[in-house]
C-alpha cells in the first residue's frame, strides 16, 4: 500500500522536526530530488510538532496537517525536547505506530540508549559529508517509504 | 577472620579475663606461699650461718638440759640415799651390842656344825639360847623403826649359813645369784651393794652387806667365822619411787638403771621391741645411752633406746662401791618432745593454706575489680576496631580506670563526630562532582553537536552550490553561498561565546565595593544603540544599593538580561525595561523587568541551561543565560525568572553573596 501510495502520486507525507533552518533546508531539497513523491512539513519545535500531531494549536484543522507517514526527528529542540516529542508520539496509542526516525548530529550513547527505550524505529546521525548525507536522504525515502511496510491506520479513511 | 580479634559475646569474656585473674592471683599465691614457708623454715630450723637454731634446735637443747638437770638431781639423790643406806648398815655392824651377840652366835654355829647338826637342829640350838633370841628382836626392832627394809640376817661369810634373820630363814643358805644354788656368795670382805632377784624374777631386792667384825675371829686355830649383815630394801617400793620422773618429763620421760654389765636393775617402763617384757638382772640393754652409762661416762645424747624408738637422753654413772657403778639413763621420747613442735608446725602450715586460699581469694576480686573494666574496655575497643562506632565502654571500676575508659569513650565519639562530618563532606563533595561531571558531559556533547550543526550546513551548501552553478542557477548559487557564510561566522558567535563561558570561572577579578548604579548605567551605555533602535524606555531604580562584586562580570550580567529583554519584546508597542531592588525574605533581589513576550513557566528551568533556546529562530546561540547563571553563582547568588506566561512580561531576578551557601543544581 505504502508502496503503491508513494508510487502512483498519492505523495507520502513527511513531518521534519528541524529547528535548525539550513539544515531543514538540506533535508527538503535532498527528498525533493527523489523519484519518490514526497511532501515535507516542517516544523521548528518540540511544542510545535507535538501540536501538529495531536492536532492543537495552529494545527486543529486535518487538512493542513495529514497523519504523516514518517516522522524525521532532530533530538536538541527548543521548548519541548525531542525524546519528549518521541515518548509521547509513542505513548500515544493513535499515533504510535508512525515510525519516527530520529536524524540528530548527536553522538552521544545516552541519546541513543534514551531514543530506543522510548521505541524509536531508527537512529540517523546527520553526516558531516554532503555527498554521504544526499546518500542518506535518498536511503531514508526509499526504506521508509518504499520497503517499509506499515499497517493500517485509524487516519488512512480520511 | 582471627576470632581473637572478633568482638566476642559477653560469654565469651571468661577466657581472657581468667587469664588475667589468673596471673595476678597466680603471683600473689606464689610469693605469698614463698614468704610463708621460708618464715616457717627460718623459725622452725633457725636462720643458716647464724646463731639462731630456730625452736627445732631451741627445743631440743632445751629438753637435753631439762634431762641432765633430772639425771643429776636423780643421781644425787640416788648416791646420798645409798650412802646413808650404807651408813645405817655400818652403823649397826660397828655396834658393840651387835657384835658381841654376832660373835657368840658365830660361835655356837660353829659348834653345831662341828658336831654336825642339821640346819633345823641348828635353828633349834638357837633358839634355845637367850642371846640369840636378843639378837633376832634387835634385828626386828631395827627393821621395824627404819621400815626400809624388808629383812636383816646375819650370814656366816665361810659357809653362806643364814645364822640370824628377821624371817625364818636361819639354816638356809644366803644365795647371791638364786639362779646359781651352787654358787655360795663370796660376801666381801668390806661392805658391799647388789641387787638380787628371786628366783621368779618377781620381786628383786637390793642387798646391802657389811662385815661385822673386822677381826678375824680363831676357834682353836681353825676356821675363820666371819658374821655378816646383810639388809634386803625392796627395790619395788624405794628406788622404783625414786626413779619416778613425775610429770616435769612428759609422758614418755624415763629413767633406765643397769648394772655395769648393762643388765637392767629396776623394770623397764615400756615393753621391749618384740612386746615382751625384760627381766631384772637378766636383760641386757644393748642401747648406746645405758651402754655408755654403765662403762662410766655421763652426757647427753640423740639415739634409739632399748625399744629402738628415738630418744632424747641424759646418762649418768653412779658409783655405787668403790670398785662398781651402775648406768642411769633419763631419757624422752624425740616424738613426744617435738609433738607441740609439729603441731605447731602443721597448725603453722594449715593457716598458711588457709591464707594461700585467702589471698588467692582476694587477688581474685581484685583482679575482678581491676580487670572487669579494662575487658570491657579492650571488648568495646575491639568493637571500634571492627567499625561499629556506636558503643561506649561501661563507666566502672577505679578512679583512675574510670578516667581512662571516659577519655576512651569521648574519644570513640569524637572519631565518630568526625567521621560523620567527613562522610558528609565526602557526601556533598560527590555530589558535587557528579553534578560537574554530569554538567561536563552535557557541555561536551551539547558543544559537539552546535559545532557540528554549522558544519554540516556549510558542508551540505556547498554541495548544492556545486550543483547549483552546473545548473547554472546564480540565483540559487548566492543563497547557498549566503547561507554557508551565515554558518561560519555563527559558528565563530559559538565559539566566541565558549570561550567566554570558560573564562568566567578562571578570571575572576577579587571583588570590590560598587554602586549597583553604576553598573547599570554602564551596561545600558554598551547598549545604547540596540535600545535606541527598538525604542526602549528605561527606568532604573535611583535607589540602588553599593554591592561587592567582580564589577566586569557583573556589567556583563546586566548586558545579556538587558540585551535578552530588548530580544524578546516580540510585537510590544511601548517596549519598557524597568531595573531595581526589592527585598525578599532579608535580602536583596535585584532584577530586570521587561514587558515582552514573557515565558512560558514550563520553561523557566530550561532557559538558564547551555544552548538552550526557546524560539530556533532567534540569533543568540543559547549561551548568555549559561553565562548569567555562571558568574551569579560564583557570587553566591541565585538567579531565576518570574513571568506569568505568554505576552505578560517577565522578571529576571538575582541576588548576590547570599548568607546561605549556593545550591546546587
Amino acid at each position: 500500500m505504502t508502496e503503491e501510495k508513494g508510487l502512483k502520486g498519492n505523495p507520502a507525507q513527511i513531518l521534519l522536526v528541524e529547528d535548525n533552518v539550513d539544515h531543514a533546508k538540506i533535508v527538503k531539497r535532498s527528498l525533493k530530488n527523489h523519484q519518490v513523491s514526497n511532501v515535507v512539513r516542517h516544523v521548528q519545535d518540540g511544542e510545535s510538532a507535538l501540536d501538529y500531531l495531536f492536532r492543537r494549536g495552529n494545527y486543529t484543522d486535518p487538512k493542513s496537517s495529514p497523519r504523516p507517514d514518517v516522522v524525521l526527528l532532530d533530538l536538541r529542540l527548543p521548548k519541548i525536547d525531542g525524546l519528549r516529542v518521541l515518548k509521547e508520539i509513542k505513548e500515544s496509542e493513535r499515533l504510535n505506530r508512525i515510525p519516527v526516525v530520529i536524524l540528530t548530529t548527536s553522538q552521544a550513547e545516552q541519546d541513543k540508549a534514551m531514543a530506543y527505550d522510548y521505541h524509536a524505529n531508527s537512529y540517523l546521525v546527520k553526516p558531516l559529508d554532503f555527498a554521504k548525507f544526499a546518500g542518506l536522504m535518498n536511503d531514508l525515502g526509499f526504506y521508509w517509504l518504499v520497503w517499509n511496510s506499515s499497517p493500517w491506520n485509524p487516519d488512512e479513511g480520511d | 577472620m582471627n576470632d581473637n580479634r572478633t568482638p566476642q559475646p559477653r560469654r565469651g569474656l571468661k577466657t581472657p579475663l581468667l587469664g588475667l585473674r589468673l596471673e595476678m592471683a597466680g603471683s600473689f599465691s606464689i610469693l605469698f606461699v614463698g614468704m610463708m614457708i621460708l618464715i616457717g623454715l627460718a623459725s622452725v630450723f633457725g636462720i643458716p650461718f647464724t646463731k639462731d637454731n630456730g625452736l627445732y634446735g631451741e627445743e631440743r637443747s632445751q629438753v637435753l638440759k631439762n634431762l641432765s638437770l633430772v639425771a643429776d638431781l636423780k643421781k644425787d639423790r640416788l648416791l646420798l640415799w645409798l650412802q646413808e643406806r650404807k651408813n645405817d648398815v655400818t652403823a649397826l655392824a660397828r655396834s658393840a651390842n651387835l657384835r658381841e651377840q654376832a660373835r657368840r652366835l658365830v660361835d655356837t654355829a660353829h659348834d653345831a656344825r662341828e658336831r654336825g647338826e642339821s640346819a633345823a637342829e641348828l635353828r633349834r640350838t638357837l633358839s634355845g639360847q637367850e642371846s640369840y633370841n636378843r639378837l633376832v628382836a634387835l634385828l626386828r626392832m631395827i627393821r621395824n623403826t627404819y621400815k626400809v627394809y624388808e629383812k636383816i640376817q646375819i650370814v656366816d661369810s665361810e659357809t653362806g649359813l643364814i645364822l640370824a634373820s628377821t624371817d625364818n630363814m636361819v639354816g638356809k643358805l644366803f644365795l647371791s645369784d638364786p639362779q646359781t644354788p651352787a654358787g655360795v656368795v663370796n660376801l666381801a670382805r668390806e661392805s658391799s651393794v647388789r641387787v638380787i632377784a628371786d628366783s621368779s624374777h618377781k620381786r628383786t631386792h637390793l642387798v646391802i652387806s657389811r662385815v661385822i667384825d673386822d677381826q678375824p675371829m680363831q676357834k682353836d686355830g681353825k676356821a675363820q667365822i666371819r658374821p655378816i649383815l646383810v639388809a634386803y630394801i625392796n627395790t619395788d617400793s624405794f628406788i622404783k619411787p625414786m626413779l619416778h620422773t613425775g610429770g616435769g618429763l612428759g609422758e614418755s620421760g624415763d629413767i633406765v638403771l643397769v648394772d655395769q654389765e648393762g643388765k637392767i636393775l629396776v623394770d623397764l617402763k615400756y615393753p621391749l621391741a618384740d612386746g615382751t617384757k625384760a627381766k631384772v638382772r637378766e636383760y641386757r640393754i644393748t642401747a648406746e645411752p645405758a651402754t655408755l652409762a654403765a662403762q662410766g661416762n655421763e652426757g647427753i645424747i640423740i639415739s634409739r633406746d632399748y625399744r629402738d624408738v628415738p630418744v632424747l637422753s641424759a646418762y649418768r654413772h653412779i658409783r655405787v662401791t668403790d670398785n662398781k657403778g651402775w648406768g642411769m639413763v633419763v631419757k624422752r621420747d624425740e616424738s613426744e618432745v617435738f609433738r607441740p613442735l609439729r603441731r605447731r608446725l602443721s597448725f603453722f602450715l594449715l593457716l598458711g593454706f588457709t591464707g594461700v586460699l585467702g589471698a588467692v581469694g582476694l587477688s581474685v576480686l581484685l583482679a575482678n575489680r581491676i580487670a572487669l573494666p579494662i575487658q570491657n574496655l579492650s571488648r568495646t575497643a575491639q568493637e571500634v576496631e571492627a567499625g561499629n562506632l556506636d558503643v561506649r565502654a561501661p563507666v566502672m571500676g577505679s578512679e583512675e580506670v574510670r578516667r581512662l575508659v571516659v577519655t576512651f569513650n569521648s574519644m570513640i565519639e569524637r572519631i565518630r563526630d568526625w567521621q560523620w562530618e567527613l562522610e558528609k563532606q565526602v557526601r556533598i563533595r560527590t555530589t558535587e562532582l557528579e553534578a560537574k561531571n554530569a554538567e561536563l558531559e552535557r557541555f561536551t556533547y551539547t558543544v559537539s553537536h552546535d559545532l557540528k550543526s554549522p558544519l554540516i550546513t556549510i558542508k551540505s551548501f556547498a554541495g548544492f552550490a556545486e550543483e547549483d552553478s552546473a545548473q547554472g542557477d546564480t540565483e540559487a548559487l548566492a543563497d547557498d553561498l549566503k547561507t554557508i557564510s551565515k554558518a561560519a561566522s555563527s559558528m565563530g558567535h559559538l565559539l566566541d561565546d565558549l570561550l567566554e563561558l570558560s573564562r568566567v570561572g578562571r578570571l575572576f577579578d577579587s571583588p570590590s565595593e560598587v554602586p549597583f548604579g553604576e553598573l547599570v548605567q554602564e551596561a545600558l551605555e554598551l547598549l545604547s544603540g540596540s535600545l535606541r533602535e527598538r525604542g526602549v524606555a528605561v527606568a532604573v531604580d535611583p535607589d540602588l544599593p553599593v554591592v561587592s562584586v567582580d564589577r566586569r562580570r557583573l556589567v556583563e550580567v546586566l548586558q545579556n538580561l538587558i540585551e535578552n529583554a530588548i530580544q524578546f519584546m516580540g510585537d510590544q508597542p511601548d517596549p519598557e525595561i524597568e531595573i531595581g531592588v526589592r527585598n525578599g525574605s532579608g535580602e536583596a533581589v535585584f532584577y530586570v523587568k521587561d514587558n515582552g513576550i514573557g515565558i512560558d513557566p514550563t520553561y523557566h528551568e530550561r532557559i538558564f541551561g547551555l544552548f538552550d533556546k526557546l524560539d530556533g529562530n532567534t540569533d543568540g546561540t543559547g549561551i548568555g543565560l549559561a553565562l548569567v547563571k555562571r558568574i551569579i553563582e560564583i557570587h553566591n547568588g541565585r538567579v531565576w525568572v518570574e513571568s506569568d506566561g505568554r505576552n505578560c512580561g517577565s522578571s529576571f531576578c538575582f541576588t548576590l553573596n547570599s548568607q546561605e551557601a549556593p545550591t546546587q543544581s
